[in-house]
């Protein structure tokens, strides 16, 4: 923690009730009409490092901001522009503190600021495994009794502690090179430490009982005091335990000696190559049982296969997930083309455990039509049910096999329901494909969407249905005319920077 | 003794020695045996043969310095064999004869030999090299005493080979005595940036012996350099088409004929479960006398 001790301004901030001010870029500042103060670092020396020429500009009170309004003296030191071209540690939205999160650090709590995330610190967890990997994360700032504040005049002393922002080291992206020492054992059992502590402290500012606080109350607790409405819900302020946040680490690979535990250890990629060893090694034990049964006058004519039935080799990533370890797409390639040549070999069910456990089931690829059972009521008459969906609609039919032939749509007869004939036409066509037209009587009732899509959701209901009282030569025939295919056309949204889906706006030449 | 020096502050002094003990380098500390088990004595005398000439001894510039070091248990279990000549018997592993029936006198043709193995050549007939077995006898009892000496000491051993045909049997030698092998692609860096591809505090090898010292394109093999950037020791069966300057302890032969490599290995694996026996035994015996003598 960098302790900036404040510098206090030339002159006294003016207040006239235009408290809110935000951190613009900030060289020099400037005055104007009084409105503003100017602040000048007290030695007067040339600034160093990049700087903006935008000036700082004290807002006017009253303005759209939602927040209790905070004096905060101007900090007369030089911000820096970064690398990255931001204005540095402090952007707009840290000075604009809730009236909530002022209530929690007015109750001595430390804040983390980096960027968007403010926390409490320093016994709570951070937002992402970014902001917890970096080494340079800024931390916190003592905020004093800044409660009231609109008629203050008093100054609130603000101590900040920043971030040196000036290594090209802590900009790195890759953390894979600093990363490994953070997640020691040591470091994460630290974590965990202070997760439990901060849960108590949050439990307890939240008024709850500290021993019965799940993490759903966690989650809930940050999201009243912290609320964001970033869309990217990972970007969101969040608590959780540190084993879930930081990546999962391999146990250290040596003993007190040094010696490491595994012999391929030194290859940097221990658990693939042992596997690429023992496969190589599993080949050889085959090659040498066929030349043993070869020698003997033994060799099978057939040899039996393993049975892969419907089986796949594991994915690439599947594979990592079983050795905990990254592998290249080059050293994926070369251990299935190792297992292929164990399954052409004559012998190789010698090895069919070994190879099964490198398989997976394929999941069944057709979807077998479900016949919706058939039922009997308590006339003894047989009906089924099903439902049916087409753009918006939801639709269900109970056809009984009475004999009439009469159509209720939700409790109306059919031709009041549906006064266009397309749409009678629609609801009649699985029948009449059947050649069941008298036959059955039909029980609908449909919600949402249009009158087209309603009539094609009941169609397909209605085929649905139709299933239990058919043969399998009649279903397949209805499958292949297409009545029971859903339809899956839905409404194509309309895109910005055109009139509708795909309609542009009218290009004129000039 | 080696860290007593150190807390001394005689820090600027650099020692190039053998295997026995590795200092720091350019700022660098390697965890090595010597750290980790209590460093060897400097009984330079005995070993006086096996060490390279251009070292240069604490006496050599601090002549009136008296260093008297307090010898622990493992300081005298590690002194053992210093004391003998061929405390391991290496040289009954093997004759001159099998080493002709393994066909480790083959060498390649002459357009493929290496200025620098022109010593050790015996002749050349039809233009095939022929390598000088009585050579190849001294060079490989030497390398494998080095071996045996290392694996006493507790010292960690990667074998490296880049042949394909000899991976597997390379990697089960190293299996069987207990030591590590890599026979794979060497990604740049294993050594000299072991903290970033291992992780903080890795041990690096006491001894690396390379069962061929050439990768899949007939280049010397990367790790050669590496390990003399670092100060690990080499044993390395040498070709006639290699190079052998960068190898510490050089063992002249042929590296492409599966009986040799498998005598290399027979060998090798041998020394060191011979090493590690004799180790176990005597560390056996001082804890016995230790308990008699503190008994009585």
């Amino acid at each position: 923690m960098i302790n900036v001790p404040p510098l206090t301004p030339h002159r006294e901030l003016e207040t006239t009730g235009r408290n809110y001010f935000s951190w613009r870029a900030g060289s020099r500042l400037w005055r104007k009409n009084g409105a503003n103060t100017v602040y000048h670092r007290p030695d007067d020396s040339p600034p160093r490092g990049k700087l903006t020429t935008r000036p700082y500009r004290l807002a006017r009170a009253g303005s759209r901001c939602p927040f209790t309004l905070i004096n905060l003296p101007v900090i007369p030191f030089q911000l820096y522009q970064t690398k990255q071209g931001n204005n540095n540690i402090l952007t707009d939205k840290f000075t604009l503190i809730s009236a909530r999160k002022v209530r929690a650090l007015a109750l001595g709590h430390k804040i983390i600021c980096s960027g968007d995330v403010h926390q409490l610190p320093p016994l709570t967890r951070l937002s992402s495994p970014k902001m917890a990997a970096n080494s340079a994360r800024v931390v916190g700032s003592l905020l004093r009794k800044s409660v009231n504040f609109v008629s203050s005049t008093r100054p609130v002393t603000l101590q900040f502690c920043r971030r040196i922002c000036g290594t090209p080291a802590l900009h790195r992206k890759n953390l894979g090179a600093t990363g490994p020492e953070k997640f020691t054992a040591e470091f994460i059992q630290k974590q965990v430490e202070e997760f439990e502590i901060g849960k108590r402290h949050l439990a307890n500012m939240m008024g709850e009982d500290p021993e019965n606080f799940t993490q759903e109350d966690i989650d809930r607790s940050i999201a009243y005091l912290f609320p964001s409405g970033l869309f990217e819900k990972s970007a969101r302020p969040l608590m959780k335990h540190p084993v879930e946040i930081f990546p999962k680490q391999r146990a250290v690979q040596w003993g007190p000696d040094g010696r490491p535990f595994h012999f391929l250890f030194y290859t940097g990629k221990q658990s693939y190559y042992s596997l690429m060893h023992d496969l190589y090694g599993r080949v050889l034990k085959v090659e040498k049982h066929q030349d043993q049964l070869r020698a003997k006058g033994l060799f099978p004519t057939e040899p039996k296969q393993i049975a892969l039935g419907t089986s796949r080799w594991l994915t690439k990533e599947e594979l990592e997930a079983l050795l905990v370890e990254p592998i290249s797409s080059q050293d994926y390639e070369c251990f299935i083309q190792l297992m292929e040549r164990l399954l052409t070999m004559p012998c190789c069910s010698l090895e069919q455990q070994f190879v099964m456990n490198h398989r997976r089931q394929l999941e069944a690829q057709s979807m077998h039509q479900v016949v919706p059972p058939l039922q009997k009521d308590d006339a003894g008459v047989d009906f089924s049910t099903a439902e049916g969906r087409r753009k918006t609609s939801k639709g269900s039919v109970v056809v009984r096999d009475c004999g009439a032939g009469r159509l209720t749509v939700n409790g109306q007869d059919y031709l009041h329901y549906f006064s266009v004939l397309q749409d009678r036409e629609q609801l009649m066509f699985p029948l009449q494909f059947c050649g069941l037209l008298g036959r059955f009587d039909l029980d609908c009732s449909v919600s949402g969407g249009g009158r087209s899509s309603q009539a094609g959701a009941l169609r397909l209901a209605i085929s649905r249905a139709l299933l239990s009282f058919l043969s399998q030569s009649e279903g397949e025939a209805m499958r292949q005319a297409g009545l029971l295919t859903p339809d899956p056309r839905v409404r194509e949204r309309k895109k910005p920077g055109q009139e509708g889906a795909r309609r542009k706006f009218t290009w004129k030449k000039r | 003794m080696a860290t007593w020096a150190l807390t001394r502050g005689l820090l600027g002094l650099r020692h190039v020695r053998g295997a026995a003990v590795k200092l720091s380098n350019s700022g660098h500390q390697f965890a090595t045996a010597s750290t980790v088990i209590s460093p060897e004595p400097q009984t330079d005398s005995v070993r006086g043969e096996f060490l390279p000439a251009n070292n240069v001894f604490m006496h050599d510039i601090f002549p009136k310095l008296q260093l008297k070091p307090v010898l622990t248990i493992s300081d005298k279990i590690l002194a053992l064999p210093l004391e003998k000549q061929d405390p391991f018997r290496v040289s009954e592993l093997f004759t001159v004869k099998d080493l002709f029936d393994a066909r480790v006198h083959l060498g390649h043709k002459k357009g493929c030999r290496h200025r620098l193995m022109e010593p050790y050549l015996y002749n050349s007939s039809l233009d095939y090299d022929i390598i000088d077995l009585d050579k190849t006898a001294a060079h490989l009892r030497r390398a494998l005493d080095v071996t045996a000496q290392t694996a006493y000491g507790g010292g960690i051993i990667l074998f490296i080979s880049r042949r394909r045909q000899f991976c597997h049997l390379v990697e089960n030698t190293a299996k069987e005595c207990g030591e590590y092998a890599h026979t794979r692609y060497w990604q740049g860096g294993l050594f000299t940036n072991a903290h970033v591809q291992y992780g903080r505090g890795v041990r690096l090898p006491d001894l690396v012996v390379f069962l061929s010292t050439l990768n899949n394109v007939f280049q010397q093999h990367v790790a050669i350099r590496e390990a003399g950037k670092v100060n690990i020791p080499t044993v390395g069966v040498v070709d006639s088409n290699c190079n052998p300057s960068l190898i510490t302890y050089p063992v002249p032969g042929n590296d492409d004929t599966p009986v040799a490599m498998e005598l290399y290995c027979r060998l090798f694996k041998t020394t060191i479960n011979r090493a590690k026996d004799k180790r176990k035994q005597m560390e056996l015996l001082r804890s016995l006398s230790e308990l008699s003598s503190s008994s009585s």
